[in-house]
């Protein structure tokens, strides 16, 4: 048998009771569970915030979030595995700093469908991120995706620079998967 | 219990009995059950065999074969839909083709964004010039080219590759009609 409930809204889903206990997004009014993250999973991440925190700070241009949910619109709820606010979103209300898409969204990619990874990345572009980065564990391949519909792939000997999302940052593509 | 297996070469895997109504396909060693699309999958593919052949017939360029199963080095895969210009369409051999087709199309089903991004790294090492990813429930087409740039297409758009197949053309509604 099945029930048939109305969506859920951005506003309801973020005052869900056990809203800071669980790792769940809101996407198109369902409330969907995260993937955990394995080891690898998680010292790409680390390896991420190593590489992002030190050049954020020097250039004082920004800070990086974790697994921050974003309210995208009254439907939809993510929470990208890694963010960056650049220093302008930061001046705003600190309430308001989560509403619409961070500037640059990172997903390290575990065990979602190829559809879901499709469909976040678009969301996140179509609602104000300047960049977002796809990370592929197996293969060590990241790909950019920009608002323009253009992405490239870049490869563990290349070096990953994204003037869009953080103008004048680059890094060799193997530091993110150090270690793996 | 956890049972460890060497990974299996693309001779073991062609030998492999095989058993109606299943694909499979041999990924990194590993033997992998090609997803059962439901009519969306297969209606995109249709529409898109339509469109290649026509402008094929037009264009002798090359052939559209379906779910082929390729050989490159260590792995055995079928993309949904590939095509594989006329320098190598003969001798016609009673092997499988070796290497990876010119162009290679997946239509994208239940598989994990992991797997589709394997495949499509190993068409581009193995000498694809392009693989096109479709994504049937978003209305979007990927152009995946050997140098890394990925463009997209959305349904209002005009798909070009002119890397893989030089003067062709089609709206991206015409890849999604009847959905």
């Amino acid at each position: 048998m099945s029930t048939t409930t109305a969506p859920m809204t951005a506003d309801e889903f973020l005052t869900l009771p056990d809203f800071e206990e669980q790792r769940v997004e809101l996407f198109d009014g369902e409330v969907v569970d995260m993937p955990s993250g394995g080891p690898a999973h998680e010292t790409a991440k680390a390896n991420l915030i190593e590489i992002l925190v030190p050049w954020l700070v020097q250039h004082r241009a920004g800070k990086v979030f974790v697994e921050s949910a974003y309210r995208l619109d009254d439907q939809t709820v993510q929470a990208p595995d890694l963010s960056v606010l650049g220093s302008e979103r930061l001046k705003r209300d600190t309430n308001e700093l989560l509403r619409g898409a961070p500037d640059l969204a990172i997903e390290v990619v575990s065990s979602e469908t190829a559809n879901r990874l499709q469909t976040k990345i678009r969301l996140y572009l179509k609602h104000g991120s300047k960049a977002v980065w796809a990370i592929f564990l197996e293969v060590r391949t990241i790909q950019i995706h920009h608002p323009n519909g253009h992405a490239e792939t870049l490869e563990q000997d290349q070096i990953l620079e994204d003037s869009d999302a953080l103008p004048g940052f680059s890094t060799p593509v193997s530091a993110i998967f150090e270690g793996l | 219990m956890r049972t460890t297996t060497a990974p299996m070469t693309v001779e073991e895997f062609l030998k492999l009995p095989e058993v109606e109504g299943e694909k499979k396909e041999l990924i990194h060693g590993e033997v992998v059950s090609m997803a059962y699309a439901g009519f969306v999958h297969e209606r995109v593919k249709s529409n898109l065999i339509k469109i290649l052949s026509a402008w094929l017939g037009r264009h002798p360029f090359g052939q559209v074969f379906a779910e082929t199963t390729y050989r490159l080095e260590g792995d055995a895969l079928a993309p949904d839909l590939s095509v594989l210009r006329n320098e190598r369409l003969t001798p016609v051999t009673k092997d499988l083709p070796l290497g990876a087709p010119d162009l290679a199309i997946e239509v994208v089903s239940s598989e994990t964004a992991a797997r589709l991004r394997n495949k499509i790294g190993l068409y581009l090492e193995h000498g694809s010039k392009a693989v096109w990813v479709v994504y049937p429930e978003a209305r979007l087409v990927e152009t995946h080219g050997a140098n890394g740039q990925v463009r997209i297409f959305k349904q209002e758009e005009i798909l070009e590759d002119p890397g893989a197949l030089f003067g062709f053309s089609t709206p991206i509604g015409a890849i999604f009609e009847g959905l």
